[in-house]
């Protein structure tokens, strides 16, 4: 176990550092160069020439390349548009960004595996094609629509909800401000986990242990729970953890639709400002997130599933 | 006779229907070079559909002499039951005609403004009202559907086609190469695709050709694990072993004896992958990242319908629900696929 963990931070490195040299060369494909973009079209070659130095522009590209991760590991990359270290400016946008993601995932985990239990246990019945329908509806639908829907119900209609902006930490007061955007969020996922619950639940459901354990007079409760759940769990898992991806895209169009101040949004405005330091150091830090909670679910089997072996 | 029109009378309705559009449209058809396209690109599907389904009359004839079932004859069948796939085909099928048509159905020019009307709710002269340049919502809702599906439909070919050479590759001379293919798309899958899309769209600009190379770059993950493990199943059957030993090259085993197995995952991924596609490329649009107004597209008139919400909610619903219904038809229809293909391999 402590081997396979060893060996995939290990993997997250180079993972990591692959990341990184890819959307360092894409970003010096790039077409315009900074320097341009900065000083506007009429720039003197003199100046262009001095923001170059001053970048570090106008050294190879391996070198820039290393330059540019040696600063961002030792603080110094510095954004152009906030003047400030690349790293403290995403730490100060991480929270918001992560608050609103595992708010979505609890929303969803809490919603859909019971509706896809009882889905299951209840197949065909009025609830099971209901649940089904929304579900297939919610995989459909973009996640800014459903933003945008709940935004003019709840907040322009009703008045209830507040439509944009962050308001503090979800524990302390911001609650209210996290409905909307986590529950657009959740929608996705919600709906993908609810389906999977139910065809896992169906595939554990017709095997001879759930018999064995009707046959032994189990309260129907404990069998669904104990026996089923137990086993259906692994291919939940998995699904949630394949689908923390879309909850990271989720994540960018949802802080758009409500100004969220997160990461995502950061990265959006980095683009359109050329902001190419703070568009690199967002982008691997997200990376590095989504790395690291994968390789979260992945140990999580392990505690859920004892035969998977680790060698 | 009467057999023959009771069984396919929904390949007549729908040929009876193009025919019935050519001629009605016929008038229309020179006005400008949109619509001469549009003409032409809608009499050569008419025609191909013709041919296809002639070719099908015949085949069954044959089929019902020699009792022949292949596994896509029970897929099909299987297919044909299903109703919500068929429901899922019927909203595929009514977006290639909007695709099609859409400069003779539109009732005002998609990017022509209009300062005297500006964000209607839906009324007789505008049936989805308007936006806030006066612009036409039916009109450009129409119009937008060529981006969707058009992107929709060539990222994937690109993506399945990069995806199954990947894969083929990779499965079938495994050790060293399988392991750098699969490395190598494992780290490309490891950057969020948002986040790669954000970088690739930021460094190459936007608009439509770099919109398709973006997504069709970042999905290729799900083909390349599907076919390789189809090609992993298949490898060690006999005859596999036998076209070897027989030193036929490996070009033609690959093609000849293995693609043919894994051409069912590849289409019922293709077309959940679809939908996919459409969600992400409305998403780009909405970000600002994807296809620039005026041009119009779902996700971009989401977009400004978003500014405009407490003043006219109808320019963010009609194109919502338009992504929302063509991705669902794409869903209906693949998860009917997937169920008469029986292809395990994809959940």
């Amino acid at each position: 176990m402590v081997n396979y963990i060893m060996r995939r931070l290990l993997m997250l490195v180079v993972i990591l550092f692959s990341a990184s040299l890819i959307i360092f060369l894409i970003m010096k494909a790039a077409p315009g160069d900074t320097a341009t973009v900065l000083l506007g079209e009429n720039a003197t070659k003199q100046a262009i020439a001095e923001v170059n130095a001053k970048y570090g522009l106008d050294k190879p590209i391996h070198i820039q390349y290393i330059k540019m991760i040696t600063n961002f590991f030792t603080g110094e990359l510095k954004s152009i548009y906030y003047k400030d270290n690349v790293i403290k400016i995403v730490i100060q946008r991480l929270p918001a960004t992560l608050e609103l993601g595992f708010f979505a995932i609890i929303l969803a985990v809490l919603v859909s595996v019971p509706v896809g239990i009882i889905s299951a246990v209840k197949r065909n019945s009025i609830f099971d094609y209901l649940a089904m329908s929304t579900a297939l509806l919610g995989i459909s639908i973009p996640v800014f629509f459903t933003g945008i829907i709940l935004m003019y119900i709840f907040s322009v209609k009703l008045g209830i909800l507040p439509a944009s902006g962050y308001g503090g930490h979800i524990w302390t007061g911001g609650f209210k401000n996290f409905i909307l955007p986590g529950v657009s969020l959740s929608f996705v996922l919600m709906s993908s986990t609810t389906r999977l619950t139910r065809s896992a639940m169906l595939d554990v459901i017709n095997q001879d242990y759930m018999r064995t354990a009707k046959a032994k007079g189990l309260a129907k409760m404990k069998i669904i729970i104990v026996h089923g759940l137990k086993n259906a769990m692994i291919p939940i898992v998995t699904n949630i953890g394949n689908q923390v991806a879309t909850i990271f895209s989720g994540a960018v169009l949802t802080e758009t639709v409500f100004s969220w101040p997160g990461v995502g949004r950061l990265a959006i405005d980095a683009v359109f400002r050329r902001d190419e330091p703070l568009v690199f150091g967002a982008v691997i830090m997200l990376a590095g997130v989504y790395v690291i909670v994968n390789l979260f679910v992945d140990i999580l089997y392990a505690f859920i599933d004892p035969q998977i072996s680790y060698e | 006779m009467k057999n023959i029109i009771k069984k396919n009378y929904l390949h007549i309705i729908i040929l009876t229907l193009n025919v019935f559009f050519l001629f009605i449209f016929v008038k229309k058809a020179l006005l400008n070079t949109d619509t001469k396209i549009s003409y032409l690109s809608f009499v050569l599907f008419t025609v191909l559909y013709s041919i296809v389904f002639r070719k099908k009359m015949l085949m069954e004839k044959i089929r019902e002499q020699e009792q022949i079932k292949s596994k896509w004859d029970m897929a099909l069948k299987k297919l044909k039951k299903n109703k919500n796939s068929m429901l899922g085909l019927g909203i595929i099928t009514l977006m290639i005609y909007i695709v099609m048509l859409a400069p003779f159905l539109a009732t005002y020019n998609p990017v022509e403004i209009d300062w005297s009307s500006i964000s209607q709710g839906p009324s007789k002269a505008h049936w989805f009202g308007t936006d806030e340049f006066g612009r036409d919502l039916f009109s450009r809702t129409l119009y937008g559907s060529r981006v969707a599906m058009g992107v929709g439909v060539l990222a994937v070919m690109i993506n399945s086609l990069i995806g199954t050479i990947l894969g083929l590759t990779a499965g079938y001379y495994g050790g060293k190469v399988d392991n750098i293919i699969m490395r190598i798309v494992e780290i490309w899958n490891s950057i969020p695709f948002i986040l790669l899309a954000i970088v690739l769209m930021s460094t190459f600009g936007t608009g439509l050709i770099n919109l398709i190379i973006v997504v069709s770059l970042t999905g290729i993950m799900g083909f390349v694990r599907v076919v390789r493990s189809s090609v992993l199943l298949v490898k060690e059957m006999d005859y596999v072993s036998a076209a070897r030993v027989m030193a036929i090259p490996d070009l033609h085993i690959i093609t000849k004896h293995i693609l043919p197995n894994c051409i069912g995952p590849i289409i019922v991924l293709s077309t959940l992958r679809i939908g996919d596609i459409i969600l992400t490329v409305a998403g780009l649009s909405f970000l600002g990242l994807g296809i620039q107004p005026p041009t119009s597209s779902w996700g971009q008139m989401l977009s400004s319908g978003q500014q405009y919400l407490s003043v006219n909610v109808w320019m963010s619903v009609i194109p919502g629900i338009c992504i929302l219904l063509t991705v669902f038809g794409f869903n209906l229809f693949g998860d009917g696929l997937r169920d008469a293909l029986d292809s395990k391999l994809i959940d």
